[in-house]
């Protein structure tokens, strides 16, 4: 491809701005109206305005996606430009949406996927009195999702980003009555923040790294020495333009940073190589940053323990938020800043070697889970591994693939166990389920096809995407070092071998044998003997009519057939299968996951001769991919190693299949016995969390007292420097001198080990104690004190205020009537019936006459001086 | 001390006049009320003759004709004030003008 | 002489023992006066007295104090101490002044005036008696007394006739009628502190006050067109004749008038008697 093609100009689409808008004014109706409508109407109102926004954006998104397919594609890149931000000397941000082959399938994705998951829980929530809270929170996420998605810049997407933290936090503890929920809420909101600091750092340290001065012949950056001033400033920089037209100078427009640095005439890309900040370089660290922002959103080590915890949310949620969307964030920006990962072999590296220890860790502790949302939910950390895996080695397609095709399957897993949820009263424990093939059947076959899926059969959708991921690991050439490739692969297929396993574990002991359960739980309010009152008992509406509205993602909802779905709390012992709203969804999309591996991904060594229609689809996004190297053994290494792939799914169904079909087999018992200690580890998820809550959250809700974090802070500080190669820290030179770079050696070789890496430890430390303290100190006497002053102030504002109103107000009204009481009462005491009293009056006036008026007139005189007369 | 004028017996006349007021004015039994009428009266009656004597011309006797009458309506108005008070002693059964506020409100 | 009440004997004792300290009060300054008498002796003399006086006294004050022995001298010389610097004022400083302007005074006065004065006060304090008194007796017997001062007022005043006619008829006439009233409202007999109450007298007393004040301010600065000579005249045959001639129909009138009340008297008062009769004559 020619140096033109890596510059991406953008076409104007006036519309795109519908597809988030939609959603947010649902959102918004919802949020102002919901809670009256839902009373008046019944829930028919709230979930025709929620499912009709997704249905509308949904149709917006698609007229893109057909544009897109329509243009050229060097032509595909849609821009929505709306207003101007926020613009500040070089930092100039815009409201604007962008859509380009990346996007557009994320979009494509988060659009339709979301669209069933709320016609999913128009029945999973149907029973549900904060019904229209739900739908008001999910289709602001959505909303989020699209602006994340959809942002052309970094600011945008950050407010996305941001926007489906809170969003989650809010789905997660939509129960917020319970207090277990509600902590996995904020432990989900805490983690995300975690990662969202990394990102910002890395963004404004990328933001500065991309200012410079500029050669005037050539127009090639010159390094800048020290921080200047340049960066901050309060008129517009006039904008400069390299000779291919691309404007340069610090951006935070994706498009715009993509041309930087793709464009080899700009010199952007060779300039950020050799540039260092305070002894890093530049890239590496950014990318890390980046990096440490997608754990903490793609629930990667160390940041993912918000994930299982995230199970407490209904599972609709599990399902979007958890498996499709929001945690696939973290892959899509990276995809997106491919350029950027491309140049540091570095950071490749940290994102693969991460995403391949989560992958195996979380299937590790998948195994023995009992909780059929908690298999699931490492299972999404396992995938997820997976996808860095692939972005991590430079196949971005190939993870950007399999989010794709995660995203189905793994909704579908999600959607069908809320289903068995449903059909066993609420009982989410696998080993009080069972034998539920005969009662739900539908729910069985998509569970396992999406069973299928994840564990990488072929012909179903995760062979195509997994085998892609770990063929390109293999072959990686572009990582720090030449055995990382292959160690991560084998790493990666033992998690793959255990992907399958757990999977499978899941599917047996649900569906296969007796039916364990008891039959649920009783319904709480009515403490009726489940035998004898007949299923379907106090069903409020008819339902069950079968409709065949939700066929496909473009048809019109027809809201009453889905009024109500009464079987969450049907009594009755038997399970059943689930309304057809929801069976529906599942088998839409158990059939995505099917087919979609085959349409996208058919690989090119079976015979296409050129390259998986998505990679095609996705070239134009992804100008990295053609730089980063991969080993090409040749073709039947390639099919050696699906066969492989195969071959591992294969063994880990069939060790499934012997250890817990039917829940026959002592074995896994036995083995329990036999490694009690093994087992308790794995099963407590390596006491991770006990870990965090001793280190890091007892330093910071206690004020800076935890008392094992510095030994923790000191080994991650050791493992990162010891991994990105970092250089000391030249603070000294750049104190003394003004500038920063050059590497100043202190010490070298192993005595530099000894000596600067526990200092770096120390420094991180002491400042992970001290910001700790110093938030809590701050939080403790400034915030709360700054609360709990508001508090005061409105209530002292309100005490004022009523007695203002008691006595001023009510004083005045009342004191008025008062008067005119106690003045007449007063006159009347005149008329005392006393002729005498009258008399007097009499006298006394005619005295007082005479006085005024012959004795005194300057008397009344001076009294109508007074008064203002004559 | 200037010699005995007019203005001395307009002082004694003034002092009737004012007691009589008071008398009037603040006496609970009625009869007393029309002790004090008659000192009204009779402050007028020495007003007139203070004036005849003083500034009328001499040998008129004007103002002690108007005095004379004065008395005599004074005594034909006693008689009346009494025959009143005994109807009002009749009717409330005491002469205390505090108990006849039938004019109240 | 029969045996006397030990309360009356107490009492009688008293009495004497006052009578004697008075008396030796006198005597005392008659001494010190006349009979050269030392001031030291005058004064141990007059301390006796006052001791005498003061238990003589005792008994007859409202509060009987209760002295004996140290106290009676101590309170005897709290009183003689009074009494001393009341008498050495009046005497050394008060005295001399008031004899001076009175001597001034003296030379002043014209009996004429001093008989104006005194049938003034008469008149004034008999209505201040009327308006003031709280038995309605002493307001009629104080009336009276005004009507006397205002009858010696049109003597000073040269009307002859008309002073006879106001003792003929307020005195002999209204007085006598007011008493009858009195008598017939039964008032007397009851408590003589309720008969005659006052309503409102302070009020009263202020506006009578303003009364006089503004009266006085006018007869005195009022430009008095005063004939520079009085006459006085026996008037009675010309207020005869001038009655039948030049004031005939006001005499008439007049007649009628007291022909009216006489008959309105009657109604008035009889009709309410008759009811009574009626039950009196059954």
């Amino acid at each position: 491809m020619e140096h033109s093609e890596n510059i991406a100009r953008a076409v104007e689409v006036g519309w795109l701005w519908l597809i988030p808008l939609f959603p947010l004014v649902g959102s918004a109706l919802n949020l102002a109206f919901g809670w009256k409508l839902q009373k008046r109407y019944g829930k028919r109102a709230v979930h025709f305005i929620a499912v009709g926004a997704m249905l509308l954006s949904c149709v917006v998104a698609e007229l893109a996606f057909w544009k897109m397919v329509a243009a050229s594609p060097a032509d595909r890149f849609f821009e929505n430009h709306l207003w101007t931000m926020w613009q500040s000397g070089s930092l100039h941000v815009d409201l604007s949406f962008g859509l380009d082959p990346l996007g557009m399938m994320m979009t494509m994705i988060v659009t339709h996927v979301a669209t069933l998951i709320h016609i999913y829980s128009i029945g999973y929530m149907a029973d549900e009195p904060d019904y229209w809270r739900f739908f008001m929170w999910l289709n602001l996420f959505v909303f989020s999702m699209l602006l994340l998605v959809m942002g052309s810049n970094f600011l945008v997407m950050f407010f996305g980003w941001e926007g489906v933290g809170l969003c989650s936090y809010g789905l997660i503890a939509f129960w917020y009555t319970d207090v277990e929920k509600a902590k996995a809420g904020m432990k989900a909101f805490v983690v995300n923040r975690f990662g969202d600091f990394g990102f910002v750092i890395g963004l404004f340290i990328l933001f500065w790294s991309l200012s410079g001065v500029w050669a005037k012949d050539t127009n090639h950056y010159i390094p800048e020495r020290g921080l200047s001033g340049r960066v901050m400033g309060t008129e517009a920089e006039p904008p400069r333009v390299a000779p291919s037209g691309i404007r340069l100078g610090p951006t935070v427009e994706f498009r715009e940073l993509r041309n930087q640095i793709s464009d080899e005439s700009t010199g952007m890309a060779e300039r950020l190589k050799e540039m260092d900040f305070w002894g890093f370089p530049v890239l590496a660290l950014v990318c890390i940053l980046f990096f440490v922002g997608a754990t903490g959103k793609s629930a990667q080590i160390p940041l993912y323990v918000w994930l299982p915890d995230a199970m407490a949310g209904p599972t609709p949620v599990s399902a979007l938020i958890h498996a499709a969307t929001m945690v696939t964030a973290g892959v899509y920006m990276v995809a997106r800043l491919n350029f950027l990962f491309a140049l540091s072999p570095a950071a490749m590296t940290v994102v693969a070697v991460v995403g391949v220890l989560t992958a195996i860790f979380a299937a590790s502790i998948g195994f023995f889970q009992y909780d059929i949302k908690k298999v699931l939910a490492y299972s999404t950390v396992s995938q997820l591994g997976f996808m860095f895996i692939g972005v991590g080695v430079g196949a971005y397609w190939a993870g950007v693939f399999h989010l794709m095709t995660h995203a189905f399957f793994k909704a579908c897993l999600f959607l069908g166990s809320g289903s068995v949820i449903l059909a066993c009263h609420h009982e989410q424990d696998m080993r009080k389920m069972g034998g539920l093939r005969e009662y739900t059947p539908i729910t069985r076959w998509t569970y396992l096809a999406a069973c299928w899926a994840i564990a990488g059969f072929p012909w179903a959708a995760g062979f195509y995407s997994k085998d892609e991921i770990l063929w390109k690991a293999w072959t990686a050439e572009g990582l720090s070092a030449d055995w990382i490739g292959p160690a991560v692969y084998i790493v990666g297929a033992i998690a793959a071998l255990g992907t399958s396993f757990y999977m499978f574990r899941s599917y047996y002991m649900t569906f296969t044998g007796a039916y364990r359960g008891a039959g649920g739980h009783h319904d709480k309010e009515r403490q009726e003997d489940p035998h004898t009152v007949p299923a379907h008992a106090h069903a409020d509406d008819a339902l069950h009519a079968p409709t065949h509205a939700a066929a496909a993602h473009d048809v019109k909802l027809v809201p009453d057939a889905h009024a109500v779905a009464h079987d969450a709390h049907a009594h009755g012992g038997t399970p059943h299968e689930s309304p057809n709203s929801m069976t529906w969804v599942l088998a839409i999309l158990a059939f995505a996951a099917v087919v979609a591996g085959v349409i996208f991904g058919w690989p090119a060594s079976w015979g296409t001769g050129h390259e998986p229609l998505l990679e095609r689809w996705l070239a134009p996004s992804l100008p990295a991919a053609e730089h980063v190297k991969f080993a090409e053994p040749g073709r039947a290494t390639e099919y050696e190693f699906q066969f492989i792939g195969f071959a591992i799914a294969a063994v880990g169904w069939f060790a499934a299949r012997v250890l817990y079909v039917d829940a026959k087999s002592p074995i896994p018992a036995r083995l329990k016995a036999m490694f009690p200690r093994v087992w308790s580890v794995v099963f407590n998820k390596y006491y991770v969390d006990e870990l965090y809550d001793a280190t890091v959250v007892r330093a910071a809700i206690g004020g800076g007292k935890g008392y094992v974090f510095p030994a923790i802070a000191a080994l991650a500080a050791a493992i990162i420097a010891i991994a990105t190669d970092a250089h000391a820290f030249d603070v000294p030179s750049y104190l003394v001198h003004g500038t920063i770079s050059s590497r100043l050696w202190l010490y070298s070789g192993v005595s530099r080990l000894l000596v600067i890496v526990p200092v770096t430890a120390f420094a991180y430390a002491a400042a992970y104690y001290g910001t700790a303290a110093a938030c809590y100190f701050i939080d403790q006497k400034g915030i709360d004190a700054l609360v709990n002053f508001m508090g005061w102030l409105g209530r002292a504002v309100a005490y004022f205020d009523a007695a203002i109103d008691k006595y001023v107000v009510d004083g005045a009204v009342n004191g008025l009537a008062d008067l005119t009481i106690g003045g007449g009462r007063a006159l009347r005491r005149v008329q005392t019936g006393h002729i005498q009293a009258y008399l007097f009056g009499a006298l006394g006036g005619g005295i007082a006459l005479v006085i005024l008026l012959y004795i005194e007139p300057n008397i009344v005189t001076a009294i109508g001086q007074l008064l203002g007369l004559r | 001390m200037t010699s005995i004028g007019l203005p001395h017996f307009l002082i004694v006349g003034a002092a009737l006049f004012a007691l009589g007021m008071v008398t009037v004015v603040t006496r609970r039994n009625a009869v007393g009320i029309l002790m004090g009428v008659e000192l009204i009266l009779n402050a007028a009656n020495v007003n007139f003759i203070a004036f005849n004597h003083y500034v009328a011309a001499p040998g008129s006797f004007t103002g002690q004709v108007f005095s004379i009458f004065v008395i005599v309506l004074a005594a034909a108005e006693a008689a009346i004030g009494l025959a009143i008070v005994l109807a009002i002693y009749q009717t409330f059964h005491t002469i205390d003008v505090e108990e006849t506020d039938l004019l109240r409100e | 002489m029969p045996e006397l009440n030990p309360k009356l004997r107490a009492y009688l004792v008293r009495l004497g023992v006052l009578a004697l300290g008075l008396l030796g009060m006198i005597g005392a300054a008659v001494l010190h006066k006349f009979a050269h008498l030392g001031l030291a002796p005058t004064l141990l003399l007059e301390y006796f007295a006052v001791i005498c006086v003061v238990w003589g006294l005792n008994p007859f004050l409202f509060r009987r104090l209760p002295l004996g022995g140290a106290s009676l001298l101590l309170f005897s010389a709290a009183v003689f101490g009074v009494l001393f610097f009341i008498a050495y004022f009046l005497l050394s400083v008060a005295g001399p002044f008031l004899l001076d302007s009175a001597g001034r005074f003296v030379g002043l006065v014209h009996l004429g005036d001093l008989v104006f004065y005194v049938i003034a006060l008469v008149a004034i304090a008999g209505a201040a008696g009327t308006a003031f008194s709280r038995n309605i007796i002493y307001s009629a017997w104080s009336l009276l007394f005004a009507f006397l001062g205002v009858a010696g007022i049109y003597v000073l005043l040269g009307a002859d006739f008309p002073a006879m006619a106001q003792v003929l008829i307020y005195v002999g006439g209204v007085l006598v009628l007011i008493l009858f009233a009195i008598m017939l409202t039964k008032q007397i007999g009851e408590d003589p502190k309720l008969t005659n109450a006052h309503l409102g007298l302070p009020v009263g007393a202020g506006l009578a006050l303003v009364t006089i004040g503004t009266l006085t301010y006018m007869a005195v600065m009022a430009p008095w067109d005063v004939t520079p000579t009085q006459s006085y005249q026996p008037v009675s045959a010309s207020l005869g004749i001038a009655f039948l001639t030049d004031y005939l129909l006001p005499f008439e009138v007049a007649s009628v008038v007291l022909l009216a009340a006489l008959v309105g008297a009657v109604i008035i008062a009889r009709k309410e008697i008759k009811e009574t009769s009626d039950t009196v004559l059954q």
